[in-house]
């Protein structure tokens, strides 16, 4: 199984529309594919895919949601709506680390994690206990954006996790009266981070209103840049995990 | 970043770990202990040692040894301690080898 991060270091750049799509699209392949929802604080997985019911258990493990050919699990599952997740940090960690070891997944080709925004203690958990195989970074043209997805890509390389690529969402709009390109929020600055760092450009994703309308229906469609993405994360994604150490003295 | 290849138990005081770029490094595990940058042990905010060098029992050594993530190592110990997280990083520093240590000083 491979583990796939989504990351940002910045709030509201389109993480989860991100893991959404690209579990989708991998599952689209042919792919057994898994999506946590790691967002605790923030869970938006649900709503994106329509999920209304909650997971049941069964032997004491959760089972996951089967939608769209994915299997899904999110804190959005186990809270209403409207009720905020008010948590200290090691009840995050606690939580995710009963996601990770709890939940029936099954036999899975991809798992794909959408992490909650910025660098803290639901990172930090990831990386120590789910053994990442690559992490991918989602940002938008503005500076704020791509100086936090700095922070996020320094965050994974100090902890040895091979970071794929970035991923520019919200990157221009095609009118669809005029069918103009037009860059909202600047133009090619993912380009000139991926470039300073030396990783690649994943993806460049328009915005697109026909997306966001069916995202908010919970019917969302896999489109040309989220398949053209997985096709690129196959591609970046390192063939070989570096083996785990156990040792008793 | 270095990692690993293998890590041994060389003896009852000693941990080998043989790198990626073939270096073989070895650690008295005492030293070890005196160097863990967990928050009990390291101020978080001076990086002054909070227990001082010769205060921990002689024979102090590691029960397990198991990865953290892809970037370091966690050492549970056998006087209880055992939120000491090692990074590869740090532990090449803290290389006891012959040609190491003539290079590099303890740390602090």
């Amino acid at each position: 199984m491979k583990r796939i991060a989504v990351a940002s270091g910045k709030g509201g750049v389109g993480k989860s529309t991100v893991a959404v799509h690209l579990a989708l699209a991998l599952a689209q392949k042919g792919f057994r594919t898994g999506l946590l929802d790691a967002d605790i604080y923030g869970p938006s997985i649900p709503t994106m895919l329509g999920i209304k019911e909650r997971p049941s258990l069964k032997e004491n493990k959760v089972i996951p949601i089967q939608v769209r050919g994915i299997f899904v699990v999110s804190m959005g599952l186990l809270t209403t709506d409207d009720m905020p997740v008010i948590w200290r940090g090691p009840m995050v960690a606690n939580l995710l680390q009963q996601f990770l070891q709890n939940v029936a997944w099954g036999d899975l080709d991809y798992f794909v994690i959408d992490l909650p925004p910025g660098t803290g203690d639901a990172q930090l958990t990831l990386t120590q206990k789910a053994s990442l195989d690559g992490a991918v970074i989602v940002t938008t043209p503005q500076e704020v954006a791509l100086l936090d997805a700095r922070r996020g890509l320094k965050m994974f390389q100090q902890v040895n996790v091979p970071v794929l690529g970035i991923v520019e969402n919200m990157s221009y709009f095609i009118c669809d009266q005029c069918s103009k390109r037009h860059d909202i929020f600047r133009s090619g600055g993912g380009g000139r981070v991926a470039q300073e760092l030396g990783i690649p450009l994943l993806a460049e994703i328009p915005l697109d209103l026909k997306m966001t309308k069916a995202c908010d229906r919970g019917e969302p469609v896999v489109t040309e840049p989220f398949q053209k993405l997985a096709d690129k994360i196959l591609e970046e994604m390192p063939r070989e995990k570096p083996g785990e150490f156990h040792l008793r003295w | 970043m270095l990692r690993p290849q293998t890590i041994q138990k060389k003896d009852e005081r000693t941990l080998g770990i043989v790198w990626d770029d073939e270096h073989e490094s070895v650690y008295d595990t005492t030293y070890l202990r005196e160097n863990c940058t967990c928050a009990a042990c390291r101020d978080e905010w001076t990086g002054e040692k909070k227990a001082l060098p010769g205060s921990l029992p002689k024979a102090v050594h590691p029960l397990t040894i198991d990865s953290v993530g892809q970037y370091g190592l966690k050492i549970v110990w056998n006087d209880g301690h055992r939120t000491g997280i090692y990074t590869f990083e740090d532990l090449r520093k803290l290389c006891q080898c012959s040609s190491c240590r003539s290079l590099v000083p303890a740390v602090p």
